[in-house]
């Protein structure tokens, strides 16, 4: 074009110098507007975040499904004022409801009588002495739920049950979902009475089940008769306590005492589940954990604790690089639970 | 060994921007190197403003909110030689939301059409030959698009390089040499009288 040399040399500033002095004048003044307005828009601005936050933070926090999903698969059950569940006994206290933060809920009769045994991110452990506990777990949980008595060890992951212990005899009333009752399945609306051949509800016979002479520990009523010894129970106390204060060794001594000298005691599976779980996660002892596993199950563990020890077993193997064991663990694993490949296949790296 | 001054190398001095040191004094919050880089760079981005939007109001608004906004985002300049094109790529932008406002104020009915041509932006120096020239440049920039005339002006009135246009005008290389090229032919035509021919045919 040619052009570029000589056009900018024809035009001369569109403002004078007074208009040029007038536009300056503004610039400073509306620079430090400028700053402010952002300064204030910014402050609202994280203050409406925080308060979002605050308000639908909390509500999701404390919201059942939130409580009974992920956030707390890490961390033990709290009350529902976000205190500990912490170990120890429940008595003498009157009738009382006990809200828990997974939105779970038990309802405790006058004279009930019980001990939270273990609270952990996927189990919650109770022994149930005497008493009418009514206990609504919220389903879909991490934990899951087992009560003891004395006469039968009920797990349950989800549901809303009765168990009323007796000194004679334990009844356990399902109203929704499924619960084991020392190994057998209890349906919605039935009901197993233990110690007694009574049915209540006509739905389960009771004839298999192993009746336990054990004492119920009372803090309030004393029993007619002097309790008879309860070797086995005194051996998980021990075990729970070992355990409780960083002795899984100890710990492992009372449960393999238990599984070994008392296999047809009704708690035996469990003991031999949670001797599995102790020597692979606190001892590190894969092949012993494996053993313990498929002992839990020859025992007649329960669901579903029955089809963890098939999982657990293919991660013991796994974990003991004992891959032809670990391939025939999973194979079991499958034939009993067919279509739940997911479970295992972290630990399985083949088909 | 005998000393020649004569056959000496004479080195000049590197040049420095002294805009750099402006920049730096600015930034710590000096606020006469503030006003030097005001008296600096304001003649141009001015003259820029009124060139494209063909309002000197318009141009005098725009010339005020590129230095706002500039001492305001000074920090976060990270080369202080680049100021000029820096604050380049903020005058292109904020003329181009005037633009958008002239626009929609036209659509309206509340813009002024015709604005101030070229020419009446040239020196009292000016011949009336050039200045006819820039009338005719003028009207030939007027049937182009907004991009194509801020890419001609900043190439062949600001002398910006094509680099430089095509930061200032946030796009490739090649779209700004289009731009420029289309605004050239046209600006080649008016000025051959080709336009103006058939405009009286």
């Amino acid at each position: 074009m040619g052009h570029r040399d000589e056009l900018s040399g024809r035009f001369e500033t569109p403002l004078d110098a007074d208009s040029m002095e007038v536009v300056w004048q503004g610039v400073g003044p509306r620079v430090v507007a400028r700053r402010r307005r952002r300064a204030a828009l910014y402050a609202v601005g994280t203050a409406a975040l925080v308060a979002l936050v605050v308000i639908f933070g909390r509500r999701w926090m404390t919201s059942p499904s939130f409580l009974a999903h992920a956030p707390l698969a890490h961390t033990p059950l709290a009350l529902h004022d976000g205190q500990p569940l912490e170990r120890g006994a429940w008595d003498g206290a009157g009738a009382r409801v006990v809200d828990l933060a997974d939105g779970s809920r038990i309802e405790i009769s006058e004279d009930g009588v019980a001990a939270v045994v273990e609270s952990a991110a996927d189990r919650v452990r109770l022994r149930q002495s005497r008493g009418r506990f009514r206990y609504s777990v919220t389903p879909g949980g991490p934990r899951k739920w087992s009560i003891e008595t004395p006469r039968a060890l009920v797990e349950v992951v989800g549901t809303v049950f009765v168990v009323d212990v007796e000194v004679e005899r334990v009844r356990v009333s399902v109203e929704r979902g499924q619960v084991s009752v020392g190994g057998r399945a209890l349906g919605a609306s039935e009901t197993l009475e233990i110690g007694s051949p009574r049915h209540v509800g006509g739905a389960v016979s009771v004839d298999a089940l192993p009746v336990i002479p054990v004492p119920v520990r009372s803090a309030a009523r004393p029993s007619p008769e002097p309790p008879p010894a309860d070797a086995v129970g005194d051996l998980l106390e021990r075990a729970d306590g070992a355990r409780a204060e960083g002795r899984p060794a100890d710990a492992v001594t009372a449960l393999e005492e238990v599984v070994s000298n008392h296999p047809r005691d009704a708690r035996a599976p469990t003991a031999a589940f949670t001797l599995g779980r102790v020597e692979l996660d606190a001892l590190g002892h894969p092949a012993r954990a494996a053993a313990a596993f498929a002992r839990a199950v020859d025992l007649g563990i329960g669901e579903p604790l029955r089809e963890d020890a098939f999982v657990r077993r293919v991660e013991a193997f796994a974990r003991a690089n004992d891959e032809g064991a670990r391939d025939r663990a999973a194979q079991a694993y499958r034939a009993q639970y067919p279509g739940k490949d997911a479970r295992i296949a972290r630990w399985v790296t083949g088909p | 060994m005998t000393f020649h001054p004569a056959s000496a190398e004479v080195v000049a001095p590197p040049r420095v921007d002294p805009s750099i040191a402006l920049v730096i004094a600015a930034r710590a919050g000096d606020e006469a190197a503030k006003r030097a880089l005001y008296e600096r760079h304001a003649p141009w981005v001015v003259g820029l403003a009124s060139r494209m939007l063909r309002s000197k109001d318009d141009a005098a608004d725009v010339l005020q909110d590129v230095f706002v906004v500039a001492f305001d985002r000074l920090d976060g300049l990270r080369e202080p030689a680049a100021f000029r094109a820096w604050l380049t790529r903020i005058t292109t932008s904020l003329v181009r939301r005037r633009r958008l406002k002239q626009r929609v104020l036209r659509a309206f009915g509340l813009g002024d059409d015709d604005g101030v041509p070229l020419d009446a932006l040239a020196g009292a120096w000016v011949s009336s030959e050039a200045r006819a020239e820039l009338a005719r440049i003028d009207r030939a920039l007027a049937t182009v698009s907004d991009d194509c005339r801020l890419a001609w002006l900043l190439r062949n009135v600001e002398g910006e390089s094509l680099d430089a246009v095509a930061e200032a005008c946030a796009c490739s290389l090649a779209t700004a040499k289009r731009r420029i090229g289309r605004a050239d032919e046209v600006v080649a035509r008016h000025l051959a009288g080709d336009v103006h021919l058939k405009g009286t045919a």
